[in-house]
Formats: C-alpha cells, structure tokens, sequence
C-alpha cells in the first residue's frame, strides 16, 4: 500500500485554493494534501488551514515556484510518502486525472500530465502554444525523447525522482530543467493526456511579454543543463 | 601624453564622488566589513588616480604599458573577476536562504501538527 501526497504549490491563490483542495478531496480520496504556500499576500494560508486534514507549509520568504515544490517533497520524503502529485493551486488541472497519473508512475518514470490538442485552443493562449510547440521540438531533436507537454506542472513520480527533486530543483522555471536532467539521469518520461479546466479565478502569470523572457530563461537552462554536472545522477539525497 | 584640466576635472570629481559613495556605504553598515576590506582600498585608489592622473600615466610608462587602454583593460578585468566572485557568492547564498526557509516551513507544520 503506497502512501501517496498530492503538493499543491500556491501564491496568492485564496480564491482558488479552496476548490483545488475541494477537487483533489472528491476525486482522489486516497491522497493526502500538502499545500504549500510561497509567501502569499491575501490568506491562501487560512483558506487552506480551514480544510482537515490537509498539511499547510508555509513560506516566510518568497522561494520561487521551484522551491515551493521541493519543500512539499522534502516534507512528503520526511513524513514517509513514496508517491507524489504536483498540480497547480490555481484550478488548471483536474483532480480527475490523478488516477489516471497514479496509474502509470512507476519508480524510474515521471508521468507528465499531458494537454492534448483540443485543450490547447481553449485554456492557453498562443504565446504558450509557440512555447509548448518549441520546447517540444528541442526535447525531441537534442534528447530523442518525446516530451509533448514539457512545461506542464501536473506531474507524478515516485520516490526515486523526489529524492532527486529534494536533492535539486530549479529555483524559477524547473519544468524543462528538471525533465531535462531526468532524462539525461536515464529515467523515463510517460506523457499521460489530461484535459484542463479553464481559469476561473485570477489570471495566469504569463503574459507576452513574460512569455519571451521566459523561453528565453528557459532555453538558456535547457542548453546549460547539457554541460553541467548532473545533479541528478551518482548518490541520492539523504535525510538528515 | 598629456592631460587636458576639462579631462581633469571629470576625473577629479567622478572620483571623489565614487569615493563618497563607498564609504558612506560601508559607514552605515550596508557593506560587511569583509567586503569593506576589498572597498576601502580601491576608494582610496580611485581618488588618488582621479586627484593625480598625471601618475598614472607616469607608473605606466615605468611598467612599459604606454597605452592607457591597457590599464583599462586591466581595470575591466578586475572588475570582471570580483563581479563573478560577488554572483557566485550571492547564488550560494540565495541557495542557502532556501534551504533555511524551508527548514523552517517544515517545523512550523511539524509543531501544528502535534
């Protein structure tokens, strides 16, 4: 019987907390929930402390996404999880899909919750499309691995990757960097095709503009992960 | 080579005004001594060529650097070596932060919990 923890990283997500945590709860009653807030400024926090039995990890300092996440893994690692989810806190991702993740995860694979084609065209925009489309293409041609949705946050993995993540996660876009390494370690990439719900609440933190400069990062990331040691590879992290 | 007063005013002042600067910085504490160490005597540096560039020129032309460009050159390198010293001492620093923030979280949500 595996032990398995859903991580929900959130930053000032009060408004849509509530139903992720409301969504994971009805959907995948097996999973315990770690919220982990990253410095909010409206009340994630005590919106999320409202929930039983939900973990609430909060940050006094802003950590960066990458660092929300590693700190629900390391916390996960402590507390004897072997099996994780990480979606959203912003209601992106459906709590119907973990199932589906959770199926697939096997020690050495990263299950990858995958957009498909038709939700492309509804829930992102065509700066993250171009995005999608050209990450894509550099995993395809410089891995010869098939990454469909690189940049997607609905990940599932076992306790090998998360000793890995606990050991290094990148700070501000750990997506790509992270699958990258992975591949680069010999794990395996299993794309799973999930379907995203439309944001209700707020809006995405990626604007044109922010799109540019984040392929850009990200692309800079991707090549430099190609010559730097891996950290992902040799002797695991160990729990102090 | 000679030194035109215009030329000599710019540096004059620029250099008196870096000077200024830095050691007001590390007066109200918003340098550590350590890195005071490093300011202080690059300050004064700055101040004595600005004050007398006609020296400068002179102690180049003693070491066989006869144009000033190279000493510029030396300066932009120096530069470079201590911005990368700062950048890789700042990453560390940023990763270490994390590491304490994160303990941190975590035994917040262990004493909640029990």
């Amino acid at each position: 019987m595996s032990k398995i923890a859903v991580i929900i990283p959130a930053k000032n997500e009060a408004q849509n907390i509530g139903r992720v945590i409301e969504d994971v709860r009805s959907n995948a009653p097996q999973c315990d929930i770690i919220v982990v807030d990253d410095h909010s400024a409206d009340n994630t926090v005590q919106t999320a402390e409202m929930f039983e039995r939900v973990t609430v990890l909060s940050s006094s300092i802003s950590l960066g996404i990458g660092g929300a996440v590693q700190l629900g893994v390391l916390y996960a690692l402590k507390q004897g999880y072997d099996t994780l989810v990480r979606m959203d806190g912003d209601g992106q991702h459906n709590g119907f899909f973990i199932d589906k993740l959770l199926s697939k995860v096997k020690d050495n694979v990263l299950v990858v919750g995958t957009r498909c084609g038709a939700d492309f065209k509804t829930s992102s925009d065509m700066a993250r499309k171009i995005g999608g489309w050209y990450f894509r293409l550099l995993f395809r041609f410089f891995t010869r691995t098939n990454v469909l949705d690189p940049t997607s946050g609905f990940i599932c993995f076992g306790k090998s990757i998360a000793e890995k993540f606990a050991r290094y996660y990148p700070l501000d876009y750990p997506e790509i960097e992270s699958t990258m390494l992975l591949i680069r370690a010999g794990y395996r990439i299993e794309c799973e095709e999930v379907r995203m719900n439309p944001r209700k609440q707020g809006r995405s933190s990626i604007s044109w503009f922010y799109s540019l400069v984040y392929m850009i990062a990200v692309s800079l990331a991707f090549f430099i992960s190609f010559f730097k040691d891996n950290p992902y590879k040799g002797q695991s992290w160990k729990s102090p | 080579m000679e030194i035109t007063i215009t030329a000599r005013i710019i540096f004059g002042a620029t250099s008196i005004l870096i000077t200024a600067f830095i050691l007001y910085f590390i007066g109200n504490n918003s340098i550590k001594e350590k890195y005071s160490l490093l300011w202080l005597p690059l300050a004064f540096l700055f101040l004595f060529f600005g004050l007398f560039p006609n020296l400068l020129v002179k102690i180049s032309s003693l070491i066989h650097l006869h144009y000033i460009t190279v000493i510029l050159l030396c300066v932009i390198f120096i530069f470079t070596c201590m911005l990368l010293y700062l950048t890789i001492r700042l990453s560390s620093l940023r990763e270490d932060v994390k590491k304490l923030a994160q303990e941190i979280s975590i035994f917040k949500a262990k004493k909640n919990a029990a």
